[in-house]
């Protein structure tokens, strides 16, 4: 297992164990981590698959891969805080403005189940956050298994993420719009039929599927984010799947991903549409990602 | 004799106890929610746990006025939640004292009152002097000015005795409230079939708030020497209210007082519990009588008794709490529950394993129940087995029905399967002269056995057609038949035939209606396929032809096989001058109404509208109280509607509607984003619940459209909002499920008391992991309900 070169760690912050939360971040206590989360480990193996899901969804977005799981792993699967299945009340909007507050989350479960050694399969969000996680912590991952990842959404310089900045100021606008005519009682006459945008409609639709405050702060959390250049202090293997056609990630991103990941990755598009193949094209998909988590990279590939 | 004002004492409530999770303190940040130790009042679907004993001590309470004379409202307050029993307020409690209180005064009010007569009448029978100096058959009749207010006014018992009728034909006479109080003597009393007409009246200001009628055959009057017990008032208000088989009205009648409180809790032979599984533990312990308990009802809507967090203590908190349970109805789909079932009550007779995810029409046998009570009867509890004498189940092979073994049965319902099959049989003819019953299901059978079958001719067939609501069954499923032929049918009435005529899928609705103008002001049920096919009626009705099967045969092109699903998408159009030619052909000089009609089931095809429906005849239903609107088809092959709107809003024609099952389960489309020119399902959710909030609903059940590729129905965000625009509502049940804070959207309908997530389809969803709603999810919504202030 090769270790963090010391040089690096001092880009981030003391590693989880030895942090001191504030007061305000003491929201998990004892075995309420696995409450809040709607934890859940399912099936039986020695290896343990870690499953994180992405933003605007929850962990039944696994539900085709995970009874192809059960027989050989231990599957652990969760919800992020803020996910339309956890409690809202505790969503902390500071320790969710960065994606720090998701990793700390995923370490602290990994701990609370005594998890020595995952294998962690992110979607989106979660990947990027799996790779944090794997920044502060790689002892803890065998590998990591991107579905759908960008380290940067936006278009910046030479980078090609997919977003201009006046898409999301357009799409934040929509939200924060909706967003007020939900609290005054409109919204279901203003969702949906008025917004002719295929994009603000996708976003919208998983954006009103959490609670809408929530949806938006890490919404905006998620196109400020910007990991391309902690992606070298990466070092666990990164196997990195990605649609062919995805509104959200193009492909040029899982290439870049390729280029600047500190450790081995490998990369295979699938030729699925969207932004989450796993659950819109399981049959596809779904193999896909066994293939992965059976198989280690092997040197020739990378 | 001092007034009522001054009989009850203040009330003083206990203030409500917060308690905090144990070994979690403030200081740590902890994020446990305060847990206030609310009871869900719908635990048992009554407020008699709640009602008369602890409940003030348990619910959240706000600063009671200490009037004296607004506990009288209160009282009030107790008997307004009697029409629907589950909307008690807090501050309509009823305090045991005020109980207590309230009884002793309607005693002094009928002794004073009746002693006169009621001496007269009891004269020489030793046995009833008691009741003369005590209590008397009449109960309560106080006088209008002792009451200090017009808000209560008491319950009426009445005994089949001349004298008693007097009186209170007197005293309605002499303390007629201001008009407002509608109180009626049994109005023929006949002394020789010893039968009356028993009234109970909760009469709160100008609400006749529950009227009870039921018929009760009393004791031979006078009594028959014997023991004095044996028709005691106290034995035959035993018996009165043993009889009343309402739960509301039995709720009702518990709230009058404290003796009746105690009399209903001992004869209570039922109880349905609902509210939380966790909250189980907390299940009252007053009805020792209940023999029957069904727990199928518990929220969260679907969740087995053993994914509770102590199975074994629950069942066993339950059996304490029902004695004498011989009747157990609860939702199995595994063997675990039946196993906690079976080790807690051996003695039970009579089990219901519900299954709520039932297969569409005739299924292969299921899962859970039979065979896990096969394993059940043969191996895990034969005592169980042996006990049982009632017995329904359903889907069982021939094999399986072999296999259980109870010895005692005595009565077994199941639906057995045929497997005889003529597949190219097309005309068949039963006429056997012996008169066969319940021959529905066979010809359900018979359809899909006999797929080319086109002519039937039925002779002493008993049963062929009973429709329940709208769910059509029996030979109204044979969609093949192009003729139909039935002779000596016993027990074919409206309904029953109007599920066949409804059923032929070439009749479009507008001739239906037509068909059944003759006997239009007699109907009280009405179930109709709302097919708007424009052109072909408007041809019809210019001709001044009424309804005639054989030429509509004739002249519209459905395929030949009668199969045809295909319903034809033109918009309607709809010429006023056509109201001429109705009424020039035979039926219209007299405009008939449908004045009967209570109940209107409407099935309508994806995309269409419902606004034709009023100019398609029913126009004038000023009796309609519930409608059931079943919406199907996959609106993946349907471009985006031209109109925004289904129509919900024209249904504000009929005054007194309010019950609605709207049903878009078997509507189909994409839950996800939909291809560009489509719609997904929240925006066709939103299409068909525009307009729901100008109706003034009372109760609701919906069924969200589905997406059967990834097994959603959900409630949507515009459908979340939609409903909380019904500010009447007081019942809610989806049929599918819900995002926390698109139910918290609910929490908006002030008057909402009972809402429900009813996953009862098929599939069901995914146990382990459908997230649309979980059950805490689903418990932090109830505690939001229950924690509101209920306005009445």
């Amino acid at each position: 297992m090769p270790q963090i070169p010391n040089s690096t760690l001092l880009h981030f912050p003391t590693p989880i164990h030895k942090i001191k939360l504030k007061k305000s971040n003491r929201v998990y206590m004892g075995s309420s981590i696995a409450e809040a989360h709607n934890v859940r480990v399912l099936g039986a193996g020695d290896t343990v698959v870690v499953l994180g899901h992405g933003f605007g969804t929850d962990q039944s977005v696994w539900k085709h891969l995970i009874p192809h799981l059960v027989d050989c792993y231990k599957v652990i699967v969760y919800d992020h805080m803020g996910a339309g299945t956890t409690n809202p009340d505790y969503f902390d909007f500071d320790r969710y403005s960065t994606l720090e507050g998701f990793a700390y989350d995923l370490l602290a479960i990994l701990e609370e189940f005594r998890v020595h050694k995952c294998i962690y399969v992110g979607h989106s969000l979660s990947s990027m956050a799996g790779a944090l996680a794997s920044i502060f912590r790689p002892d803890l991952f065998h590998k990591l298994i991107m579905l759908s990842a960008s380290p940067r959404f936006l278009n910046t310089g030479d980078y090609f993420g997919g977003f201009e900045q006046e898409d999301i100021d357009e799409l934040c606008g929509a939200m924060e719009s909706n967003y007020k005519s939900w609290v005054s009682g409109f919204a279901p006459l203003v969702v949906g039929g008025d917004m002719d945008s295929v994009a603000v409609q996708e976003f919208s639709r998983t954006l009103f599927n959490m609670r809408p405050d929530i949806a938006l702060s890490m919404f905006r959390m998620i196109f400020t984010f910007d990991l391309r250049h902690f992606l070298g202090c990466v070092t666990v293997p990164c196997h990195i799947i990605q649609s062919s056609k995805d509104l959200a990630v193009p492909v040029a991103v899982a290439e870049y991903l390729h280029q600047n990941l500190g450790g081995k990755s490998i990369v295979e598009v699938v030729p699925t549409e969207g932004h989450l193949p796993q659950l819109s094209s399981p049959e596809l998909t779904i193999p896909v990602l066994l293939r992965h988590i059976q198989h280690d990279i092997v040197d020739g590939d990378c | 004799m001092e007034s009522l004002d001054h009989v009850f004492v203040e009330f003083r409530p206990q203030p409500p106890q917060l308690h905090r999770y144990q070994g979690e303190t403030e200081e740590d940040g902890c994020y446990g929610d305060d847990f206030i130790h609310a009871h869900s009042p719908q635990l048992d679907e009554s407020l008699d746990a709640y009602g008369c004993g602890y409940a003030h001590e348990l619910r959240e309470q706000k600063e009671v006025d200490s009037s004296p004379s607004s506990l009288v409202v209160q009282i009030g307050y107790s008997c307004a939640g009697a029409r629907d029993f589950d909307c008690f307020s807090e501050r309509g409690m009823v305090n045991e004292m005020l109980c207590d209180k309230l009884e002793m005064k309607l005693s002094t009010y009928s002794i004073s009152e009746t002693k006169s007569e009621t001496n007269e009448a009891i004269d020489g029978d030793a046995a009833y002097s008691e009741i003369g100096n005590r209590s008397n058959p009449a109960i309560g009749l106080p006088r209008a000015q002792d009451l200090s207010c017009e808000k209560i006014v008491g319950v009426l018992v009445a005994l089949p005795q001349k004298e008693v009728a007097h009186s209170f034909i007197k005293w309605r006479k002499e303390n007629y409230i201001n008009g407002k109080v509608d109180l009626v003597l049994p109005d023929e009393i006949n002394e020789k079939s010893n039968k009356t007409k028993i009234e109970f009246f909760f009469t709160v200001g100008v609400l006749a708030l529950r009227q009870l009628y039921f018929d009760f055959h009393l004791p031979a009057w006078p009594p028959p020497p014997g023991p004095p017990s044996a028709t005691s008032p106290d034995v035959i208000l035993s018996n009165i209210i043993a009889a009343v088989s309402d739960v509301r009205s039995r709720n009702s009648a518990a709230l009058a007082c404290r003796k009746w409180c105690l009399l209903e809790r001992a004869t209570r032979a039922a109880v349905s519990l609902r509210g939380n599984l966790r909250d189980l533990f907390t299940v009252p312990n007053c009805f020792p009588s209940v023999s029957s308990l069904d727990l199928s009802l518990l929220s969260p809507w679907g969740h087995p008794l053993s994914s509770a967090s102590d199975p074994a203590l629950i069942a066993h908190v339950l059996r304490h709490a029902f004695p004498s349970l011989s009747s157990l109805t609860f939702y199995a789909r595994n063997l675990s529950t039946i196993q906690l079932v079976a080790s807690q009550w051996r003695t039970a007779e009579h089990v219901k394993l519900v299954r709520w995810h039932q297969r569409p029409q005739i299924s292969p046998p299921s899962t859970a129940g039979p065979t896990t009570f096969r394993r059940l009867s043969r191996q895990a509890y034969p005592s169980l087995a042996l006990n049982l004498t009632r017995l329904d189940i359903e889907g069982l092979k021939s094999d399986e029905i072999k296999a259980i073994t109870c010895p005692n049965l005595i009565e077994f319902k199941a639906a057995r399967r045929f497997d005889l099959s003529l597949p190219l049989l097309e005309e068949l003819g039963l006429d056997i002269c012996n008169n066969v019953r319940d021959s529905g299901a066979a010809f359900e059978v018979l359809n899909s056995r006999c797929p080319k079958l086109r002519s039937l001719k039925l002779g002493f067939f008993h049963g062929i057609s009973m429709p329940i609501e709208s769910k059509l069954d029996g030979v109204a499923l044979c969609q093949g038949l192009k003729s139909l032929s039935i002779r000596n049918v016993g027990d074919l009435d409206d309904m029953g035939l109007i599920g066949i005529v409804s059923c032929c899928s070439n009749l479009p609705a507008r001739q239906c209606l037509k068909a059944l103008e003759p006997i239009q002001d007699r109907i009280k049920r009405l179930h109709i396929d709302c097919i708007w096919d424009s052109a072909q009626e408007l041809e019809d009705d210019s001709d001044g032809v009424g309804f005639d099967l054989n030429c509509l045969d004739q002249d519209n092109g459905f395929d030949d096989d009668g199969m045809s699903k295909e319903r034809k998408r033109c918009k309607y159009s709809y010429d006023l001058n056509m109201e001429l030619d109705v009424n020039s052909n035979g039926y219209g000089n007299n405009v008939r109404t449908w004045d009967k009609l209570e109940y209107l089931s409407l099935w309508i095809a994806v995309g269409q509208l419902l606004t034709p429906l009023v100019e398609a005849g029913l126009d004038h239903c000023p009796n309609i109280e519930e409608i059931r609107i079943k919406v199907e088809g996959d609106c993946r092959e349907m471009s985006r509607p031209r109109e925004r709107e289904f129509g919900l809003s024209m249904l504000v024609n009929y005054p007194k509607l309010w019950k609605m099952h709207l049903d878009c389960g078997d509507t189909i489309g994409y839950a996800h984003t939909a291809p560009s020119g489509q719609m997904d399902l929240s925006l066709w959710g939103r299409f068909y619940l525009i307009g729901i909030g100008h109706l003034n609903l009372t109760e609701l059940d919906y069924w969200p459209p589905q997406d059967r590729d990834v097994n959603q129905r959900s409630l949507s965000l515009p459908a979340a909002g939609l409903l909380q625009e019904c500010f009447g509502l007081r019942k809610l049940f989806i049929h599918g499920t819900a995002h926390e804070h698109f139910m918290m959207f609910l929490l908006r309908i002030t008057e909402l008391r009972d809402v429900q997530l009813r996953e009862d389809y098929y599939p069901a969803p995914e146990n382990d992991m459908s997230t649309e709603m979980r059950a805490d999810s689903c418990s932090r919504f109830e505690a939001a309900l229950n924690r509101r202030r209920i306005s009445d």
